[in-house]
Parts: C-alpha cells; structure tokens; sequence
C-alpha cells in the first residue's frame, strides 16, 4: 500500500490491519529522548519492521542493517503496537509535509492513540538527580489518561517542531494524541530522560518494558549517538527548541 | 602598474582578508569533518560552550571516563581536552575501517572565543558530564565624564 502527502510517502510494505493501535513516534530531537525510548520498545517487544517513510524533502541517505539497505525512517509493529522511528533528524523544511503525511496515514489506521515521545530541553539538567516526565492530551480522554497514570500536565508553555504541529492537527482532525517528554539535555544523547519515558508509557500502554535494561545500556548509547546528536543540533537550529523554555507571551 | 591594477589587487587583497576572517570565525560551522580517528584510535566527544558576561563555561559528555583520566590543558584562547575511556570502545559491524578500531580516548580542542584568566579555572565532573568554567580576562578602564 502506498499513500502520498504532497512529497512524502509512507510505505506498508506489510499491510497494518490492526484494529484501534496504539501508535509510538520517536523522532531525532531534544536530546534524542524520543528515538532512545522508541528503539528500546521496538527492541524490547521484538517488533517487525513493515514499513518505511521516503521524502526527497529528506537528505540523500540510506542505511545498512545487517546488509541490508533500509529508509532511516522505517515502521515497526507488532500485536496492537506501531513505532515510527527515524535515524536521521527531519529537515525544518520537511516537517509540516510529514506532519500532514503522517496525521493522514495514521488517521486510516483509527488508533486508540498516539503517543510522541520526546524530550524537554532544562538548563540545570546536569543537576537532576530524577528528571519529571510531562503530558499533554488532545482531547478530554487523552487527559484523563495522563491524570489517570498520575503523569503530570503541562499546562502552560511553548511546543515546537514537529509535536507542535502533530498536536494542533490531531485536535482539528480528531486523533487521540498524547505528546510525553521528559526534562533533558538540549545538545547531549539523554538515556536517563528516555528511562523516564519509558516508565511513563509503561503505565499508558500496559506495558513491562525493562528500564534498568535502558540504563545500563546508557554509556554505549551516549558513545554511539553522538553523530545523530550532532547532525540533530544543527537540524534543530530550524525550529528553535530553546523556545521551548520560553514563557507563553499571552494568558490563556 | 596602472592605478586600475592596482585598485583590482587592493580589492583582491580585501576579499582574501575576509575570505581569512570568515573562516576563523565561523570555520566550525562550515567545516564536514569525521568525529572519529583511527590512526589515533580517539574519539570526538559531544561539546557545548556557552558565553556570559564574565565567563566561559564549557561542557563535554564524556561516557566510559573516570575523572582521574580527564586531562585539560588551557593557554590564553585554547583549549584541549584529553580523556582516556575504561573500556575500549569496537563497534564490530559498523562501517569499514572503523569495525577494526578499537577506540581508546575522547581528544578535542576548543578555540576560546576571548582570552581567559587561566589560573582560576574550576572543572567539574558528574554523571559523565564534564563542566569547565573560565573565568575571562577583563581589563576594566573608568571612564570620567566631563
């Protein structure tokens, strides 16, 4: 099955047919949270690869998995979970295309919701000895789930880059969505950040994912997402995540 | 020499002197370089530098050091940073040359964007985040008003 949104296609290359998924997105970002957290799941569970996401709004790059070639941004599923994970940051150029690429593929998919992983950039992040994960729902189910698991909202801020605009499109277009960040290091690989995720979607997905698994892994990961990271930080100079510590300028 | 030659070098001369100046100042953003060295067998380490009114502060994430292995060295508006990790890092099925490479240190050096007061440095290191405050050399003048 193939479905195209202006330049970008997303490719089953196995057709999901599973009724009310829970969908998982971990894109490269702050700290890359989101991507560490996403790949510990797709590792944990054993998920399968069937899919990917190709764009020529993104760089020239494939990659070699056991010699095999592959898209960067692949789809993984496996029981009544989807991941969507990328190897490579998304262009700022490229992100209200996939956006809407993604919203309208995942909407055919009717998901019991949607979850954005992902980290939020603090200054003092060196001196968190426990870092807090945060929530934010788009419609009254989703937060009731957040209160439910006793994750804490975030209520007032900015939001930016691609969870922004998944966001602000999942409430015009009815998607259950819930965007869970933990407090994280801008410029540097965080796997404690992601641990806290992890824990997070545990509770909202019923899950047993291992953390302490994560967190013995985290030296490796710092070592071998240190060119991700690097590429990240200068793709992110596009959408600014430093905003994100930005007070609102108007009261809600 | 004609005064047109002579102009067309002096603006060739300008050029080239900015064409210097750009590439001193920005040189970091431009440059595509590898963040790994396998005749040296070393790594790049992910750095960050923030400037403030007085001071400098760098940090470096440095997994798989211990602090007694951290070497620093500072002159006047340069930095180096050596670290040795504990466990040799192999990443067998990756790449080319790199799957035969063993990795042994993190090394980089760091251009300081001002002269700095070198003996009142303070280093820290927690949780493999090494944070590096620089105090920088400020001459103060009072000006008098008339």
């Amino acid at each position: 099955m193939l479905r195209m949104a202006e330049e970008i296609k997303i490719v089953e290359q196995e057709s999901i047919q599973v009724k009310s998924p829970n969908v998982v997105i971990g894109l490269p970002d702050v700290g890359l949270v989101g991507l560490i957290a996403t790949m510990h799941m797709i590792e944990t569970l054993k998920m399968k690869l069937v899919g990917y996401i190709e764009s020529r709004l993104f760089p020239p790059v494939i990659v070699l998995h056991n010699g095999e070639i592959q898209s960067p941004i692949k789809i993984y599923a496996k029981d009544k979970n989807i991941a969507i994970v990328s190897e490579i940051p998304i262009p700022s150029n490229a992100i209200y295309e996939l956006t809407d690429a993604l919203i309208k593929h995942i909407k055919d998919w009717k998901p019991a919701q949607v979850i954005l992983l992902h980290g939020i950039p603090v200054p003092n992040r060196l001196n968190l000895e426990e870092v807090k994960t945060y929530a934010i729902g788009t419609d009254d189910e989703t937060k009731k789930i957040i209160s439910d698991n006793k994750i804490e909202h975030m209520d007032t801020g900015v939001i930016v880059g691609l969870k922004a605009i998944f966001l602000w499109e999942s409430i015009k277009q009815d998607i259950p969505t819930i965007a869970l960040g933990a407090e994280s290091f801008l410029e540097y690989p965080d796997p404690g950040a992601a641990a806290s995720v992890v824990e997070a979607l545990n509770k909202f997905l019923h899950l047993d994912l291992d953390v302490e698994a994560l967190l013995n892994r985290a030296e490796e990961l710092r070592v071998r997402m240190r060119d991700l990271m690097r590429r990240t930080q200068e793709s992110m100079r596009g959408t600014q995540p430093v905003r994100e510590l930005e007070l609102p300028p108007m009261f809600g | 020499m004609s005064e047109r030659k002579r102009l067309i070098d002096r603006v060739r001369e300008f050029f080239d002197d900015m064409e210097k100046d750009v590439i001193e100042a920005f040189g970091e953003f431009f440059e595509e370089r590898c963040s790994w060295d396998p005749d040296e067998c070393c790594l790049e380490p992910l750095t960050n530098m923030i400037e403030t009114h007085d001071e400098i502060i760098i940090t470096a994430d440095l997994p798989y050091v211990a602090k007694e292995n951290i070497d620093i060295q500072v002159t006047d508006d340069m930095l180096g940073l050596k670290a040795s990790l504990d466990t040799p890092v192999k990443f067998a099925q990756w790449g080319t040359v790199q799957r035969n490479t063993e990795f042994y240190k993190f090394r980089k050096h760091l251009k300081l964007p001002v002269n700095v007061e070198s003996n009142k440095i303070i280093a820290t290191f927690k949780n493999g985040i090494l944070q590096i405050r620089i105090p920088k050399k400020i001459t103060r003048v009072k000006i008098q008003i008339k």
